[in-house]
């Protein structure tokens, strides 16, 4: 959200900022903290130094405020654990295009070294990420969401609308998760190395904030094959099974008393 | 940001939705494919929630600038009680 009228530098110090917790030039909009009082100084280099006491041009100290983070925007610095390192690795949450879902999960999944044959076992093996981003193109509701490494690589994806409906609280919206995965190289079933955890709580936890931010209170609900990987890790995260549909599947939805107990765990 | 990392996430979903879990009363449908991300969230409060009514000086998201729209968008949080720091990403 960096507007023309920026100078190609301090948008460039603006971007910098983005990756740095509580500090922000003024046309940041998430996350950051805004110097409303910089905007007249359009040619301010000293952005960067801004802390989370104010913005300091020359011997001036203009106090900031916290920006209320209004909505999601894209890209946004998150991270992931590297599980060989056993830290906590800068990633960030993309939104994800037809042409990196057709070349890096379509075909560049599926195609790892590391993966054994249990692939075909898999429930996504057959998901065309490329036809399911195509399909909600002009749907301003559907959102598909990537998590990509530090290396660039992607690491989860998740694709959910925001036009569900809750079970648990009447007449109340959700958004609802339609697909979501990891890479199989992260799946700890299916390689004796999986390189990164916390990609998919990662992506649950952005639609969880999501619908906190549009005004649906944090419910999410999912739709799973029931099977206990899937019932423990929903039920450990405050989901609640709600419906048993065709096939064997369960829907869960996260009330929103839990949502925000979520919200607010990770906020703090 | 530290997440619950105590269980890899499973594969979900890819199951055809019963319609009772999506509103009947929200057209999903955009003609226009060419929104930002302000534009985006926006029309989506718009189409969340037809009930509520902001007084705004413009109506048409065309002609507002980008802090009209979160001017906007902040009146819509007050109405709907949206405390936006509550979704706030810790890093």
């Amino acid at each position: 959200m960096l507007t023309d009228a920026v100078s190609p530098r301090r948008r460039k110090n603006a971007t910098l900022n983005r990756m740095t917790p509580r500090c922000g030039a003024g046309e940041v909009a998430s996350g950051c903290w805004v110097v409303s009082s910089c905007h007249p100084f359009q040619s301010c280099y000293d952005c960067l130094r801004i802390s989370a006491r104010g913005v300091k041009i020359g011997h001036l100290l203009i106090a900031t405020k916290p920006t209320p983070d209004l909505m999601i925007v894209f890209p946004e610095p998150t991270s992931i654990r590297d599980i060989e390192a056993n830290v906590e690795r800068l990633g960030s949450l993309v939104r994800l295009q037809r042409d990196a879902a057709s070349e890096e999960i379509d075909i560049g999944w599926w195609n790892h070294p590391e993966v054994t044959e249990l692939w075909h076992l898999e429930d996504d093996r057959d998901w065309d990420w490329r036809a399911l981003i195509s399909s909600c193109q002009n749907k301003p509701l559907w959102h598909a969401i990537a998590v990509r490494c530090h290396e660039g690589q992607i690491q989860g994806a998740i694709l959910y609308r925001a036009n569900g409906v809750s079970r648990i609280e009447s007449e109340k919206g959700s958004v609802f998760i339609e697909y979501l995965a990891s890479a199989p190289w992260n799946r700890d079933w299916l390689t004796d190395r999986p390189r990164f955890r916390g990609a998919g709580e990662c992506l649950i936890f952005t639609a969880v904030r999501h619908s906190y931010l549009l005004g649906l209170g944090g419910r999410v609900t999912v739709a799973a094959i029931d099977n206990d990987r899937t019932v423990r890790f929903y039920k450990n995260r405050g989901f609640e099974a709600i419906d048993l549909v065709d096939g064997g599947t369960i829907v869960y939805e996260l009330p929103g008393l839990k949502a925000l107990e979520w919200l607010d765990r990770m906020a703090t | 940001m530290a997440f619950n990392t105590d269980t890899y996430v499973p594969v979900t979903g890819g199951v055809n939705l019963a319609s009772r879990y999506v509103r009947g009363d929200v057209d999903d449908v955009c003609a226009d494919a060419s929104f930002s991300d302000i534009d985006r969230h926006l029309i989506q409060l718009m189409q969340l929630h037809p009930s509520v009514k902001v007084a705004f000086r413009n109506q048409d998201l065309k002609r507002l600038s980008d802090s009209d729209k979160l001017s906007f968008i902040s009146d819509m949080n007050d109405v709907l009680g949206i405390l936006p720091s509550r979704a706030r990403l810790h890093r």
